[in-house]
């Protein structure tokens, strides 16, 4: 995560997570690149481990209100989204073997 | 240039969908070289449908229709009404027919005759017109359920299955409808009979569309997950999904009854 594309990660339940927004900015790709990547590998991917979903508006935690609040400080979220996905790191390298883009 | 370039790539290609429209615009194109001719305005309308289902679903359009709930129903609309009506109004079976090789054309009368006996059967059940239209209606309703909706724009696969029934279903409808010519195997209609389907299938979608409109409640989530394709309240897209669900599909309607009808009065004149 320290090359000119990389985007600083966040932590959530222990693990080191993107949101879609800064994995199209990292690739300079247009909005819906990752999610599009995403949906293409969702099948294959198990929900809680490899990804999370918060409700941007009602998060379920103080932790998760706090990590929305700084990924919204941060630009990591589509600002018309209500919802956060938050990738891993294996589910971003499931990602990479359906679309171009570079490693993490 | 660049621009018409981004416009035209596929957002989300599709091989078979690809083929399908290559194929369609080929066999056409090689009946009327051997001779069908079909007239300008048939042609035209063929031609123009099979465009248009191309041009949402392989062209940047296809981002719009998964970021937008609004571009998603106009997509439905072209998929499920106007591309099939256009194709369906052109009667291209005879030109399809000469277009096709000799080969392919026989396969119905050689080794393949339990498979196509077994396909017209289902065809004929399919046509019949309390089905066709239950099925017309029945397949919005089934895709806008809002888990289903959900579920069919988070999967690729389960992406295009739906717009796949969509087409096929449009265009079995909208055949029966504008039947006409030599008989097939397509149930032949009475004109009044075709006006009471087309009737019946109104009010249906018209309610659809009324309950998406005038509904307070974001019904759509799925275009929540990542963001609309540009800034718009979520209320006022749904909004405009739910107009173009109610008025344009319901005049389609419209526009078939007065078609029926004109084929009527064209075959009144003929005979007189």
């Amino acid at each position: 995560m320290t090359d000119q594309f990389s985007e600083a990660p966040f932590e959530y339940r222990g693990e080191p997570v993107l949101g879609l927004r800064q994995i199209d900015r990292m690739n300079g790709a247009a909005k819906g690149t990752a999610f599009r990547a995403f949906k293409r590998v969702r099948h294959a991917l198990q929900e809680d481990r490899e990804f999370f979903v918060v409700d941007i508006d009602a998060p379920g935690d103080a932790k998760s209100a706090r990590l929305m609040g700084d990924m919204k400080e941060a630009g990591a979220l589509y600002p018309a989204s209500r919802v956060a996905v938050l990738i891993t790191a294996e589910a971003y390298a499931r990602m990479q073997g359906v679309a171009r883009l570079p490693a993490r | 240039m660049t621009t018409l370039v981004e416009w035209l790539r596929p957002w989300e290609p599709s091989a078979p969908v690809f083929i399908a429209c290559a194929l369609a615009v080929v066999i056409y194109a090689a009946g009327m070289m051997r001779g069908a001719r079909p007239g300008f305005w048939p042609a035209l309308s063929y031609f123009a449908g099979v465009g248009l289902i191309y041009a949402v679903t392989q062209t940047h359009y296809d981002y719009y229709s998964q970021f937008l709930f609004a571009a998603h129903r106009l997509q439905h609309l072209i998929l499920h009404h106007l591309g099939p009506f256009l194709i369906a109004l052109s009667m291209p079976t005879a030109v399809l027919a000469a277009g096709l090789p000799a080969a392919v054309r026989r396969l119905p009368d050689g080794g393949l005759r339990p498979f196509f006996r077994a396909l017209r059967v289902v065809y004929r059940i399919l046509q019949q017109p309390f089905i066709a239209g239950f099925l017309f209606v029945g397949l919005i309703y089934f895709w806008l359920t809002p888990e289903i909706h959900f579920d069919a724009m988070l999967s690729i696969d389960l992406y295009w299955f739906m717009n796949w029934t969509m087409v096929v279903d449009g265009l079995l409808f909208w055949w029966l409808i504008f039947e006409r010519g030599d008989r097939g195997i397509t149930p032949r209609l009475s004109p009044g009979r075709r006006i009471l389907v087309l009737a019946l299938i109104m009010p249906p979608q018209i309610a659809l569309g009324a309950y998406i409109t005038f509904s307070g409640q974001n019904l759509f989530e799925i275009y929540d997950v990542c963001g609309r394709a540009f800034p718009i309240d979520p209320m006022l897209d749904q909004q405009i999904g739910g107009l173009i669900t109610w008025i344009p599909a319901a005049m389609m309607s419209v526009a078939a009854a007065i078609i029926v009808l004109a084929f009527r009065l064209e075959r009144d004149d003929e005979k007189a």
